[in-house]
C-alpha cells in the first residue's frame, strides 16, 4: 500500500517537473514567434518611417527586410544555431537565440526613423530584422528537441505539443498587443509613434523568459551522450554528408514540412491577407475574427498530438493536407460570398458632406468624401476617397486614394469565423504531431541540426512565400475581359505543394508511435 | 510498394526539372517588362537562388527513391 502511495507520488512530481519544462521552453519560444510576427504586422508603419516609397534604394531594402528575413535567414539560423546546439547544448543555445531575439526586437521598437538619422535607419532595422530571422532559425528546433528529449516516449506528441501552440499563441499575443496599443493611442498617435510600443513592451517578456530558462537544466539524453563521448564532432557534415541522414532530411522536407508550412501559412497568414485584402474587412474586424478562430482551435494541437501517440503522427498529417487540397477553394469562395459589397443588394446608402483642409505652409488642399451602404445581407460598407488638390498647378495632379472598409453583420462574423476556424484545425493536425515525428527521425547526436533545417525550409520557404506566390498567381490571372482576375488563383500554389508532400508522404513515411529514443 | 516507390522517383526527378524550367522562364519574362518594379526584381532575384537547389533536392530525393534507399525505411525506423 505504501510503495504504491509512494510511486503515484514519484509520478506525480515527475508530472510536474516536466510541466515546469514544457511550459519553461514554450514561454520563450512563444515570445519569440511574437517579436518575428509583430515586425511582419506592422511593417506597413515600419515602411512609411523607415523605407519611404520615394527612394528606390529604400523600397528595395524594405523588400528585401520581408523577404530575406522570412524565408532565406531562417534556414541558415537552423544551420549556425543547431550545430552549436549538438555541440554544447540544447539549453545555452536557445537561451542564446531567445537574447538574439529579445535584443533585435527590443532595438527596432527604439530606432531614430529615416527622417532623424538618414539612410542609417534602414540599415539597422533590415540588419535588426535579419537577426531576429536568424534567431528564429535557431529556436524552435531547440525547444522541439529540448522538451521531447524529455518526454516519455508513449507521450511524446503530446507534450511537444504544447510547444506547437506557440507559434499560433504567438500570433495571437501579436494581435492583442497590436490591437490594445492601437486602442489605447489611437490612429494617429499609432501611426505617429504608438507602433513602437510592441516592440518595446517585448523586452519585458524576453527578461522573464531568459530568467526562467536560465534555471532549466541540460536536456537528459544530450547530457547522456555527452558524458559517455557520443557528441558529433561535425554535426553538419555528418547530417548532410551522409547518406543515411540527407536521405531523411529530403523525406522529411518533401514528405511532411513542406506540406505542413504551406497549410500553416494558409489557414491563418493567407486567410488573414485575403480577408484584409481581397474581401476588404475592417481591419480589427479581421483580428478579431482570427483571436476568435484560434482561441478556439489552439486546444487541438494538443488533441492531435495525443491522438498522434496512439494511431502515429503520420496518416493524421497527411488527412490535415488533403482537407487542405478538399476544401480550401470552397471556403474562400464563401468567404467572398459572406464580404461580397460589388453584387450584394444594398438596402440604403449615406454620404457625409465633403471635408476640406487646407495646408497653410503649401497651399495644398484636401478633400475628404465619405460615403457608405447597407446590403441586404447585414454587411455595411465604407468608402474614403481622399483627394489632394496641389496649388502648383505645373505639378501632376496626385491619384485619388481610396480606403473602403466591409463591416461584417453578426451572422456573416461568425460564419467568417467558422471558416477561419476550419483552417486552423487542418493547422492542428498537419503541425500538432510534426515536432514528435521529425525528433524521432533523427537520432540525438545530430537532431537539433538535422530537424531545424528542414522545418525552417518548409516553414520559412514553401510556407512563408504562400502569400507571395498567391498575389503573384492572382495577378497573372488577369485578363482584359476579367479584369481583376480569378481571386482564388492563389490557392493553386499551397494546394500543389500539398498535393505533392500527400503523395510523397503516403508513400514513403513511417508510421509507428512511442518510438523508442535513441541516443545515438 | 517498393516498385511504386521506385516509379514514382522518376516523377520526383521530372516535376523538379519541370519547376527549374518554369521558374527560369518566368524569372526571364517578368524582368525583361519594362518599368519592372523592386519588389518584383526582389521577389525573382530572391526565389531563383533559394527554389532551384530545393528542386536539386527534389530531384535527389527522387534519385534514392530509383535507387531503392528508402524501400527498407519502415523496417530501419522501427528497429
Amino acid at each position: 500500500m505504501q510503495n504504491n502511495s509512494t510511486s503515484v507520488h514519484g509520478e506525480k512530481k515527475a508530472g510536474w517537473a516536466l510541466m515546469s519544462v514544457i511550459m519553461a521552453s514554450s514561454v520563450g519560444t512563444l515570445i519569440e514567434w511574437y517579436d518575428f510576427y509583430i515586425y511582419g504586422t506592422l511593417a506597413p508603419y515600419i515602411a512609411k518611417q523607415f523605407f519611404p516609397a520615394t527612394n528606390e534604394t529604400l523600397s528595395y531594402l524594405g523588400a528585401l527586410g520581408t523577404f530575406a528575413a522570412g524565408f532565406i535567414v531562417r534556414p541558415f539560423g537552423a544551420l549556425f544555431f543547431g550545430r552549436l546546439g549538438d555541440l554544447i547544448g540544447r539549453k545555452y543555445t536557445f537561451l542564446v537565440t531567445l537574447l538574439l531575439m529579445g535584443l533585435s526586437t527590443f532595438c527596432i521598437g527604439l530606432i531614430p526613423d529615416y527622417n532623424s538619422i538618414g539612410m542609417a535607419a534602414p540599415i539597422i532595422i533590415l540588419l535588426l530584422r535579419l537577426l531576429q530571422g536568424l534567431a528564429l532559425g535557431g529556436e524552435y528546433g531547440g525547444a522541439a528537441t529540448y522538451v521531447a528529449e524529455h518526454s516519455p516516449d508513449h507521450r511524446r506528441g503530446y507534450y511537444t505539443g504544447y510547444i506547437q501552440t506557440t507559434a499560433t499563441i504567438g500570433l495571437l499575443l501579436s494581435i492583442v498587443v497590436i490591437l490594445g496599443s492601437k486602442s489605447y493611442f489611437g490612429d494617429a498617435n499609432f501611426e505617429a509613434y504608438g507602433w513602437r510600443a510592441p516592440f518595446i513592451i517585448s523586452a519585458i517578456m524576453i527578461i522573464i523568459s531568459v530568467y526562467i530558462r536560465m534555471k532549466m537544466a541540460e536536456s537528459p539524453l544530450f547530457s547522456k551522450i555527452k558524458h559517455s563521448g557520443k557528441l558529433s564532432s561535425n554535426p553538419l557534415k555528418e547530417s548532410f554528408a551522409k547518406k543515411e541522414n540527407l536521405k531523411m532530411v529530403l523525406l522529411a522536407l518533401f514528405g511532411a514540412v513542406a506540406g505542413q508550412g504551406v497549410i500553416w501559412y494558409t489557414g491563418q497568414f493567407y486567410a488573414m491577407s485575403f480577408m484584409d485584402t481581397v474581401c476588404k474587412i475592417e481591419f480589427n474586424t479581421v483580428r478579431y475574427i482570427l483571436a476568435a478562430a484560434i482561441i478556439v482551435g489552439t486546444p487541438f494541437f494538443l488533441v492531435f498530438g495525443h491522438l498522434s501517440d496512439k494511431i502515429g503522427r503520420k496518416w493524421i498529417m497527411l488527412a490535415g493536407m488533403l482537407l487542405g487540397i478538399l476544401t480550401y477553394r470552397p471556403i474562400y469562395s464563401k468567404m467572398l460570398e459572406l464580404a461580397d459589397y460589388k453584387k450584394a443588394e444594398a438596402t440604403s446608402s449615406w454620404e457625409l458632406p465633403k471635408e476640406v483642409k487646407v495646408d497653410a505652409a503649401t497651399g495644398d488642399s484636401t478633400i475628404i468624401a465619405k460615403y457608405g451602404k447597407v446590403f441586404v445581407n447585414g454587411n455595411t460598407y465604407e468608402e474614403v476617397k481622399t483627394t489632394k488638390i496641389l496649388a502648383d498647378k505645373s505639378k501632376p495632379a496626385a491619384t485619388p486614394e481610396v480606403k473602403t472598409k466591409v463591416y461584417l453583420s453578426s451572422s456573416n462574423w461568425m460564419m467568417m469565423a467558422f471558416l477561419v476556424f476550419l483552417q486552423i484545425i487542418y493547422v492542428t493536425m498537419v503541425y500538432g504531431p510534426i515536432a514528435a515525428f521529425l525528433v524521432e527521425l533523427f537520432p540525438t547526436r545530430i537532431r537539433y541540426t538535422s530537424m531545424s533545417l528542414p522545418y525552417h525550409i518548409g516553414n520559412g520557404i514553401f510556407g512563408g512565400l504562400v502569400p507571395y506566390i498567391a498575389t503573384f498567381l492572382v495577378s497573372n490571372s488577369k485578363t482584359k475581359e476579367n479584369p481583376s482576375g480569378d481571386l482564388l488563383a492563389g490557392l493553386f500554389y499551397p494546394m500543389l505543394i500539398a498535393g505533392v508532400c500527400l503523395v510523397i508522404g503516403a508513400l514513403f513515411l513511417p508510421s509507428r508511435t512511442d518510438k523508442k529514443d535513441h541516443e545515438d | 510498394m517498393d516498385i511504386i516507390k521506385k516509379a514514382s522517383g522518376v516523377l520526383w526527378i521530372i516535376l523538379s526539372g519541370l519547376a527549374i524550367w518554369f521558374l527560369f522562364t518566368r524569372a526571364i519574362h517578368e524582368l525583361s517588362l519594362p518599368d519592372v518594379k523592386p519588389d518584383k526584381k526582389i521577389f525573382w532575384y530572391s526565389i531563383l537562388p533559394v527554389y532551384v537547389p530545393l528542386m536539386a533536392g527534389l530531384a535527389l530525393f527522387g534519385w534514392y527513391a530509383i535507387k531503392g534507399e528508402y524501400n527498407k525505411l519502415a523496417e530501419e525506423y522501427n528497429s
